[in-house]
């Protein structure tokens, strides 16, 4: 384990009963924020459950902040903040009350008033839990997670039930609570537009083992090199046209409006003629020609290579 | 050991507040008065069929009962615990499926385990406040029983008699429907398999008329007293009805290892 580990995890081995959900997993995560990323069911809240001690693997270790996940749950508990998917909190409680309580089990002296406003909650501090909307429970989630003043918070779907305007106020706000507070974050989430900008460094999770690690970055770098996509309303249609060109290589189709390719042409001018000449005997249109280097293509680009 | 036990107390009262407000609160306000008054009560409809034919008018009848009660104070509280244990009987897989089934339902066990708590003291925590709830409802009724029924009814050793047959069943089942609760991890599951089990455990004694009096008092430890009181106070069957009690409790205490150990083990 290096120095600065926060999470290590090696050759996990997780089954319910006919089901591996985690397979021979293994991960070194470092201090800062950390996206755990793949689809529904890829092992993502297994791995954060087993990190939190409230089930056991059947096999391999796993260590939160030099502990042993094992032997040392209620320790790691003392240091760590965590949202559920879907949590679950007393419904006829305030936010303040509740957070008081929970600052009485952890034992610390962070004013949970303090907190609330951190979290742009202090408005609804004495309202009931209950009739608190999506968001702002969330935001409560977010708060009872920093409450024990946390070494590292692991945040489970933090915006799977949130509209583009709460996604985005989310991870706003967990960039400045890693730059405030300087607490390390790990996102699981399959929902890649908000994670790209504020995560240093990925893992992209299938079938409960880790496909690809690494710094967001230099991931972008490596995968997204002469690789474009290309925004079209008929990507059925352009791809095979595309595939017969000879520029273009790897040919994907991304949705229901863009085409990924790759090509060693020098700028997307160029890429963007060749593909208009190409299509000049069709109906199809092409909105756009942008570089693919967003995480949502690396996440195709390693899903596609895997299988 | 003292942040234990400050950590403790913080479990409790977020128990507490997340079990026990409203709508629950008012049902255990609400058994509380139904316990106390249903001794008054009780003792009204067995004095009833004692009313002679001259007693006429609303305070003759009140007159007759205050001493009816007084001069039958033993079969009235007798007669009143029975009724009551199977109030009791409803009530506490109830309750307990509530704090234990309903939190493992929903997630709220998950997210209590997610805070630095071991899973004995959320046990410790719950098992607590539901027996606090079960023997503090039982002994302030029986508290104002006692009241209602004095001065004649001087027995302190029955009054105890008569609560350790209503804490001991309650203990058992508690335990079982937490069992049964861990195991499946539901709701209904833990509601309807508790509320089974208590009233298999009341109503078996009068399936099985000849069963004998040690299992009776460890099935139905109400009917059993009643027996003793029928008996003229039989050393026998008090005997048997302390072996019984304690019978009762050693299954508890292996019920409550049982538990423990699902519970260490249970995947949340």
């Amino acid at each position: 384990m290096t120095k600065a580990s926060v999470v290590r995890a090696s050759e996990l081995i997780k089954n319910f009963d006919d089901v591996r959900a985690l397979n021979e997993l293994t991960l070194d995560i470092e201090p800062g924020i950390f996206g755990l990323i793949g689809p529904n069911g890829s092992g993502k809240t297994t791995f954060l459950r087993i990190l939190l001690g409230l089930i056991r693997p059947n096999a391999g270790t796993a260590e939160v902040l030099g502990m042993q996940v094992d032997k040392e749950s209620l320790q790691i508990r003392e240091k760590l903040g965590v949202l559920h998917e879907r949590p679950t909190y007393p419904t006829r409680l305030t936010p303040l009350r509740f957070l008081h309580r929970v600052r009485d089990i952890y034992g610390t002296d962070k004013d949970p008033e303090d907190l609330l406003e951190l979290v742009g909650l202090s408005s609804a501090s004495h309202r009931r839990i209950g009739d608190l909307s999506a968001g702002m429970t969330q935001r409560l989630g977010i708060a009872q997670a920093l409450i024990g003043q946390p070494e590292l918070v692991l945040l489970d779907e933090p915006t799977s039930n949130l509209d583009v305007v709460g996604r985005d106020e989310i991870a706003q706000l967990i960039m400045e609570l890693h730059a405030n507070l300087g607490v390390s974050f790990i996102v699981a989430s399959h929902v890649l537009s908000e994670l790209d900008r504020i995560c240093d460094s990925v893992a992209f999770i299938r079938d409960g083992s880790v496909l690809e690690q690494g710094r967001t970055l230099d991931l972008i770098a490596q995968y997204t090199t002469n690789r474009y996509r290309v925004k079209t309303d008929n990507p059925q249609q352009l791809a095979p046209i595309l595939e017969k060109t000879a520029q273009f290589n790897n040919v994907r189709i991304v949705g229901r409006i863009a085409v990924t390719l790759s090509s060693n042409l020098e700028t997307t001018a160029d890429l963007e003629q060749v593909v208009r000449s190409a299509i000049s005997h069709s109906e199809i249109k092409i909105y756009d020609v942008i570089r693919a280097n967003s995480l949502e293509d690396i996440y195709m680009e390693v899903m596609t290579n895997a299988t | 050991m003292r942040l234990n036990l400050k950590r403790f107390k913080s479990i409790l009262l977020l128990e507490l507040d997340t079990n026990y407000s409203f709508p629950l609160l008012e049902i255990i306000v609400s058994l509380l008065v139904v316990l106390s008054f249903y001794f008054m009560a009780g003792g009204a409809f067995y004095a009833f069929f004692g009313i002679p034919h001259l007693v006429q008018s609303g305070p003759e009848i009140i007159v007759f009962f205050e001493e009816w009660t007084r001069t039958h104070a033993i079969r009235t509280l007798q007669g009143a615990s029975y009724d009551i244990s199977f109030i009791l009987a409803f009530f506490i897989p109830v309750l307990t499926a509530l704090t234990f089934g309903r939190d493992m339902d929903t997630g709220t066990f998950r997210t209590f385990l997610s805070y630095p708590i071991s899973r004995h003291q959320l046990f410790l925590a719950k098992e607590f406040l539901i027996l606090v709830v079960i023997s503090g409802t039982t002994s302030i009724s029986y508290f104002v029983a006692l009241l209602s029924f004095e001065p004649n009814l001087n027995s302190p050793g029955l009054i105890l008699l008569f609560l350790v047959t209503q804490w001991t069943p309650a203990i058992l089942v508690s335990l079982a429907t937490i069992l049964i609760a861990v195991l499946s991890k539901s709701l209904s599951a833990s509601l309807f398999g508790g509320v089974a089990l208590s009233f298999g455990m009341m109503i078996s004694p009068f399936l099985f008329r000849s069963m004998d009096t040690l299992l009776v008092a460890i099935l139905n430890p109400v009917m059993a007293v009643s027996t003793y009181i029928f008996e003229d106070y039989s050393i026998s069957i008090l005997q048997s009805l302390s072996v019984g009690i304690v019978a009762s409790l050693a299954i508890s205490v292996l019920l409550l290892i049982v538990t423990l150990k699902q519970i260490n083990r249970m995947e949340v």
